[in-house]
């Protein structure tokens, strides 16, 4: 779906077309959940941060003149979530890195891609282990695939400090990780 | 493959939790769009047209505005033509009944006066006109005569109008003359007050605290003129015999500073000038150790 087609979606939501409304949460809520559970680290936390977005996103509607790029508004306000709960409980679950393998794992065969699952969670733990603002920005523009642009304006910062951060974010990774020669398997 | 390019492959192909199947139901019913109570959640076209109303009330509310008050000024305009017309109607109405100017109603409105009646009015209204020239033409050679004879020579006045005139113009020449005799007088002492008491030798080492050289010549003294600059001053043109040029002369309120040798006029120490005196009353005027003194008797009017 286009920007166009999504600006007329939140054009109509802004109306009160509760269908608007239900095709946006179709549109992110996948999306939006994976993002928080990451972030979260359990999967109630993530419900209720889900939840709590979109509360937020029907409550902000209406003040969104130029709506840009949709998506980053709705990961710039489930993010908001994430820190404001993250305040109010900070003694969260801490990821571990038991359950970036076990997703790693889960992404691919484990029989013939063990190696490749290995890597994969070893940088996935690393990730959250990174500076706040490295690894939200590797969430938004990996994890989650927004573009430079919309990841620059989810964090309202400009697309040449998430080009920085990024490449800060991957040489960090590169470190932890260990500089690891890969088997080309095709 | 670089390890850098590696590790961006393997977190774009981070794999994404997956939510668990009864949230997106749970999200759809917790919709709470702007502006509609929970009460109203079925009723999307009541919200839609309320929601409408609240984004263009303002809009709608000032072109409301604007309507009504156009509407206002085309009613007041349309009402403000009527009553021209109605105005113009009626005077057009009063000038046809209006009487005529000498007083005798105009039969014209009633359609029965007679050619001959309309004559004989006019006839009447001419000599009324003529006569009022006539009166006109008289009033105005009398202003002529009038204005004509103010410009006449005094040789023309009676004797008793020449000596009133002259004796008019005469006393003005002499206040004049006093009040000449006074300035010069307040800038003797002014000079005196900045020099430590000391006076001027003569009145052009004054020349700065008197206006004008102007001031130093009487009007009525017929044999000199007045100068025009402190640089021509001389006994031509100084009336005002100056008194106090002797070096042992200090601040005394009776001692003569001024006099006049047309009028007579005096003006001592104390600033005043005195009218007259040396002509009127030379008694009262003393010399003691060279220096001229005016008594002052309590009898006499106090100096100017």
């Amino acid at each position: 779906m286009n920007d166009m087609e999504t600006d007329a979606i939140v054009a109509a939501a802004q109306q009160g077309d509760e269908g608007a409304a239900v095709r946006l949460i179709e549109l992110y809520y996948r999306r939006i959940y994976a993002f928080l559970r990451r972030l979260a680290g359990t999967d109630a936390d993530a419900c209720d941060l889900t939840q709590k977005t979109f509360n937020q996103v029907w409550r902000m509607l209406p003040r969104l003149t130029h709506p840009g790029s949709v998506s980053s508004w709705i990961h710039r306000i489930a993010y908001h979530c994430y820190v404001d709960w993250r305040r109010a409980a900070p003694a969260h679950e801490a990821r571990s890195d038991a359950w970036w393998a076990a997703l790693a794992a889960g992404g691919e065969g484990p029989d013939d891609q063990a190696a490749r699952a290995d890597l994969a969670a070893s940088v996935y733990a690393a990730v959250e282990r990174l500076e706040p603002d490295l690894r939200l920005t590797v969430h938004l523009h990996y994890y989650q695939g927004l573009t430079l642009q919309e990841t620059a304006e989810a964090m309202s910062v400009a697309a040449s400090t998430i080009k920085y951060r990024l490449r800060q974010a991957i040489q960090e990774l590169q470190t932890r990780c260990g500089k690891e020669e890969v088997v080309d398997e095709r | 493959m670089k390890t850098e390019e590696h590790i961006e492959t393997v977190l774009r192909r981070a794999p994404a939790p997956q939510p668990p199947a009864n949230l997106k139901q749970t999200l759809i019913d917790e919709v709470s769009l702007p502006g509609r109570s929970p009460a109203d959640q079925g009723s999307r076209g009541a919200f839609g047209a309320q929601s409408w109303l609240a984004r263009w009330w303002p809009a709608l509310g000032a072109g409301a505005t604007s309507l009504a008050c156009a509407v206002l000024v085309g009613v007041q305009e349309m009402t403000i033509q009527d009553l021209r017309e109605s105005v113009q109607a009626l005077s057009t109405q009063g000038a046809v009944s209006a009487p005529a100017p000498d007083g005798a109603s105009s039969l014209l409105n009633q359609g029965t006066v007679t050619p001959e009646q309309e004559i004989e009015r006019l006839r009447r209204l001419v000599v009324d006109l003529g006569q009022q020239v006539n009166n006109l033409e008289r009033l105005a050679a009398e202003n002529q005569e009038l204005q004509t004879s103010l410009a006449k020579a005094p040789a023309n006045f009676t004797p008793e109008e020449a000596a009133a005139l002259e004796n008019a113009r005469q006393r003005a020449l002499s206040i004049t003359c006093v009040n000449n005799m006074k300035q010069l007088a307040l800038a003797t002492l002014l000079y005196a007050n900045d020099n430590q008491e000391a006076f001027p030798a003569d009145v052009t080492a004054m020349a700065k605290y008197i206006n004008a050289p102007q001031l130093l010549w009487c009007p009525a003294d017929t044999s000199r003129s007045a100068a025009t600059d402190w640089g021509s001053v001389s006994a031509a043109n100084c009336s005002y015999e100056y008194l106090m040029g002797d070096a042992t002369a200090y601040r005394e309120p009776n001692r003569v500073m001024f006099r006049c040798g047309v009028h007579g006029h005096v003006g001592i120490g104390d600033g005043s000038v005195h009218s007259r005196v040396a002509k009127e009353h030379p008694e009262r005027l003393v010399t003691k150790d060279g220096k001229l003194f005016m008594e002052v008797s309590k009898s006499q009017p106090e100096g100017r």
